[in-house]
């Protein structure tokens, strides 16, 4: 009986962890117009500019692999617009795609991580449409009526990931110490890897260069 | 060939280039490369006569809107002709130029004025080469008729009858010379007034051609509105899924550079085109369904001259970036009584069915293949029944 109540105690102290901490140098991107004229009839609304440009940071290991039964993800579309430029997920995770407009939005992927097409869907649509993004990589989604809505999926088998900041700043916190890769990608073509040793405690800081 | 080559090595410059935005201006383009297989004579516009035709296009398009209640658009197009095959040696065309103000900043009221696509029906709003699943326009937008816009003598009753006993009727020869009910977007000038309020939507347009006047009429610049052509749409939205519109136009259809030919006494003002139109549109999931009727009335020399046009369309999302399409559409003329004393039809009666595939290969990169089924179902003959067309066409 001792000896399990010592095994649950180990069990429940935190793991001594350390941090890491960087900037992406994100490429310096203008604001897209939208080319109002061929969107007649399709756009009812005011068009709001698009969501900041972000860089997707994870973390790679050999013993490292994605959570069970992550968490469904919510990615609205919201005057016209993705209301997030990109998401970073672990695989096996469900995105919903709600609309928000009084039109319809048609997203689709032809990546080859994960093609789908979602057809014309509207904003009272119950449930919204959802996709189950069963494999790591890159996804590129498109509205087939709205050309101008972007955004990026990346599907990571890594319980260690995030986002970063619109000038690029990331924080990744409570990684157990060890040796690690360090991801980073923008878009289908711009991506980051660097090696990384965390330490039982601190903060390590990364700064990656333009690739 | 060395003006096609001037082309490819022009197209893979540009393809090549950095497209993109610098503040409030957005360039973009498209090359469309289409290759056009029928026998004897191309139905609807086309013209060639070698049983195919490999018509590269390529188009440059400006967008500038410094703020939400100025816009500027504009489109430049190095192809054949606006229709294929009518400019053989290829020409620079300004296709559509766009001044826009919205007094409000939003959609309740847009002024416009400049070379534009005309506001009637619902196939011009989705006759983007990205959005439209065919190659060619619907039966209504894309077929010669009876009606002489250069010379109201050659739909005369007497000139009804001689055509009606030609082995291949003389509209199906310099097509540029005769009308359709609504020339594919009829991009011609003029001014417009248009908006959206809650579900509704509205459309005010004045032009110096008709809706059957061929692209040779819509010049920047060409006519002077003394006789102009008055358009308009409502169109009631009640969701997403649903789009209803009813439309109308009422402008004189001769060409007013033809009228040193004219006989003596002919007025541009005694020969309208009258026009009313219905269009409907449904759409869920993988389906687009859309629909239009036309009816025209064209004074003429003698009886008016009426028409009766629709089709129905649908296209099926099959798979992710891959669809199929179908379409079907009819035109029916009246007949008129010529001088031996019978009842002749003006125009041939059509039938014309259409498939089509296309394959988004990359959101950019889209590959289409479509053939179309023609037939007369009166007694005037029509010379081709099948036409075949493939494109692949990439925009930046």
């Amino acid at each position: 009986m001792r000896l399990l109540l010592f095994l649950q105690l180990l069990l429940t102290v935190p793991v001594v962890a350390g941090s890491i901490e960087g900037r992406v140098p994100l490429p310096n991107l203008q604001s897209r117009p939208v080319p109002v004229e061929k969107y007649r009839g399709k756009i009812s609304g005011q068009v709001s500019a698009p969501p900041q440009a972000i860089a997707a940071v994870w973390l790679e290991a050999p013993r490292l692999k994605a959570p069970a039964n992550p968490p469904a993800v919510t990615l609205p579309q919201t005057h016209y617009q993705f209301t997030r430029s990109l998401l970073v997920i672990p695989t096996g995770t469900t995105v919903v795609f709600p609309n928000n407009d009084p039109d319809y939005h048609n997203i689709y992927s032809l990546s080859r991580t994960k093609r789908f097409d979602l057809g014309r869907y509207k904003q009272s649509e119950n449930p919204a449409p959802k996709v189950l993004f069963d494999r790591p990589g890159y996804v590129a989604l498109n509205c087939e009526i709205h050309d101008h809505m972007k955004a990026h999926i990346v599907v990571v088998d890594s319980p260690y990931f995030t986002t970063t900041d619109a000038q690029g700043h990331f924080s990744l916190k409570n990684i157990p110490a060890g040796s690690y890769t360090l991801h980073a990608q923008f878009d289908r073509k711009t991506s980051w890897k660097q090696k990384v040793t965390v330490s039982s405690s601190g903060t390590v800081t990364v700064k990656l260069t333009t690739p | 060939m060395k003006t096609t080559l001037s082309f490819l090595l022009l197209a893979s410059t540009l393809g090549a280039a950095e497209w993109g935005e610098w503040g409030p201006l957005h360039l973009s383009g498209s090359i469309e490369n289409t290759l056009w297989i029928a026998n004897d004579i191309p139905p609807a516009f086309l013209e060639f006569e070698d049983g195919y035709l490999y018509d590269p296009s390529l188009s440059l398009s400006l967008d500038y809107q410094p703020d939400p209640r100025f816009y500027l658009h504009a489109t430049v197009t190095y192809d054949q002709g606006f229709d294929p095959g009518t400019k053989p040696d290829g020409e620079v065309r300004l296709d559509s130029l766009i001044l826009r103000y919205r007094p409000f900043g939003d959609n309740s009221l847009n002024l416009q004025a400049g070379k534009f696509p005309t506001f009637v029906g619902n196939w011009v709003p989705t006759h983007n080469y990205y959005d439209d699943p065919f190659l060619l326009a619907p039966l209504p937008y894309a077929a010669i008729n009876g009606v002489n816009t250069q010379d109201p003598s050659d739909h005369s009753p007497a000139a009804i009858e001689t055509r009606s006993e030609a082995p291949t009727p003389n509209i199906h020869g310099a097509k540029e010379n005769w009308s359709s009910l609504i020339w594919g977007p009829s991009y011609s000038n003029g001014f417009a007034a248009f908006g959206s309020v809650e579900n509704w939507d509205y459309a005010f347009e004045m032009k110096n051609t008709s809706l059957g006047s061929n692209p040779d009429e819509w010049h920047l610049g060409e006519g002077d509105f003394a006789e102009p052509t008055f358009s308009g749409r409502i169109g009631y939205r009640p969701d997403a899924a649903w789009a209803f519109g009813l439309s109308a136009s009422y402008g004189p259809y001769l060409d007013a550079d033809a009228s040193d030919d004219w006989a003596a006494g002919v007025s541009r003002d005694d020969f309208y085109q009258t026009l009313v139109g219905v269009d409907a549109r449904w759409a869920h999931h993988d389906w687009i369904l859309s629909g239009e009727a036309f009816f025209a009335n064209y004074d003429a020399f003698g009886e008016d001259l009426q028409s009766f046009s629709y089709y129905l369309q649908a296209r099926y999302k099959a798979a992710p970036g891959f669809w199929l399409a179908g379409r079907f559409g009819q035109t029916l003329n009246n007949e008129v009584t010529v001088p031996s004393g019978g009842e002749e039809a003006w125009s041939p009666d059509l039938l014309r069915a259409e498939l089509a595939a296309g394959w988004r290969i990359t959101p950019d990169l889209l590959l289409k293949g479509q053939y179309a089924y023609t037939l007369v179902t009166n007694d005037l003959s029509y010379p081709t029944k099948n036409l075949f067309a493939l494109s692949l066409g990439w925009r930046f």
